[in-house]
């Protein structure tokens, strides 16, 4: 699972050599430029095959830069680099998906890496906005994180997801 | 005394400036390194011939950009560095005119892996050129130099200028900064398809840090 993504390159360099070739889930929190830059960097690479995406949709999306992550989307959904369900679609089946109920979830966290942040930035107190940090979670610095810097981190999700 | 950069043995390095001053300066900068420096007194006429000499005396060059003034040479470094990192041959171009000449030199971008600042050159940053050269001869890119297949979207076309000027944004790198690039990167039979708000994508080195070091090459339209 991959929780917004940063700018640049760190992200995809990082999945490379890690050898990860597929998301499962790409959850992109809101539009905001610093969220979809690197998600555009990630799916224009076609390093990797994305199952599912799912976008918090705002204010932003009537930005170039969402009409740019959209021609990404639908030029990788034709390549077969990405499934996703496309609007209407999806929202007769299962309806807008205004509140997720809160869960609990065990997630392995493999990036950013303890030494970028320090372990106090990942202690599980609750809501995912305590536990990501405000800055890019992609910076140069750990693109090259070993798998032995690894951080178990319990937390909750209860935020609302639209489905583009 | 040989340098033996990753296997690869330097030790002769070609000079070509059209600056006797500079020449000389670079030379000095190739005897700080303990290489032996075979300067190029010119005039160069024919690149193809330039560039089979200078493979047959020595294990690397160094070139200044602007090379036509005058009449030193009837090409550009920039071109020159091109056709020797195509022929696996290690290439630095070392240059006042990086900035000034951004938009003639980036056609030949994705086969400079070293531009160094005439101001910045020294025995340090001349060897680490060599090796960047030889790296990427072995396919080892550095993370400013390797190449991603990115999104590209026009925001605006000037024909009337001479050459031709489109801009574009690469909203995977920086969203935010708009990028000059001349109409004649663009293979000729898209050209015409240039125009505001359509996107292709190209292979561009997206972990620069600026855009005076971004390259494109190959260039994929719907």
């Amino acid at each position: 699972m991959v929780i917004d993504a940063g700018p640049g390159t760190a992200l995809p360099e990082f999945l490379t050599e890690e050898d990860i070739r597929k998301i499962d889930v790409l959850l992109i929190s809101h539009a905001d430029r610093d969220h979809i830059e690197g998600v555009i960097s990630l799916i224009e690479s076609q390093n990797v095959t994305i199952d599912v995406i799912r976008l918090n949709t705002d204010s932003m999306k009537g930005s170039k830069l969402w009409d740019d992550l959209t021609y990404e989307l639908d030029q990788a959904n034709r390549a077969g680099n990405l499934q996703f369900e496309v609007g209407d679609k999806f929202v007769r089946q299962f309806g807008r998906v205004d509140h997720v109920p809160k869960m609990d979830a065990h997630i392995p966290l493999i990036l950013p890496v303890i030494k970028e942040y320090g372990p106090e930035a990942f202690s599980p107190r609750g809501s995912a906005s305590d536990t990501a940090p405000t800055a890019s979670p992609c910076s140069r610095g750990v693109a090259g994180a070993s798998t032995d810097q690894q951080l178990n981190a319990k937390i909750q999700l209860s935020y609302p997801l639209n489905y583009i | 005394m040989p340098l033996i950069l990753a296997g690869r043995k330097i030790e002769r390095v070609g000079i070509a400036d059209n600056d006797r001053y500079a020449r000389q300066s670079v030379k000095s900068v190739v005897e700080d390194a303990d290489l032996t420096p075979l300067p190029e007194k010119g005039p160069l006429p024919d690149l193809d011939i330039f560039v089979k000499s200078v493979m047959r005396l020595a294990d690397a060059v160094i070139c200044e950009h602007r090379l036509r003034h005058g009449k030193y040479a009837r090409f550009d470094g920039a071109e020159a560095v091109a056709r020797f990192y195509k022929s696996c041959f290690p290439a630095v171009l070392c240059t006042a005119w990086a900035k000034a000449d951004a938009d003639t030199i980036r056609k030949y971008r994705p086969y400079i892996p070293a531009l160094i600042p005439a101001r910045d050159a020294d025995s340090d940053s001349i060897v680490r050129g060599i090796e960047l050269c030889i790296g990427e001869f072995r396919n080892q890119f550095t993370p400013g130099r390797k190449p991603w297949r990115t999104l590209v979207r026009v925001e605006d076309v000037d024909t009337d200028s001479v050459p031709a000027l489109f801009y574009v944004v690469l909203p995977g790198w920086n969203s935010g900064e708009i990028i000059r690039l001349p109409l004649d990167l663009i293979p000729p039979t898209f050209q015409d398809r240039i125009r505001p708000g359509i996107r292709f994508h190209s292979l561009v080195n997206k972990g620069a840090e600026s855009q005076e070091e971004l390259y494109f090459d190959k260039f994929e339209f719907d």
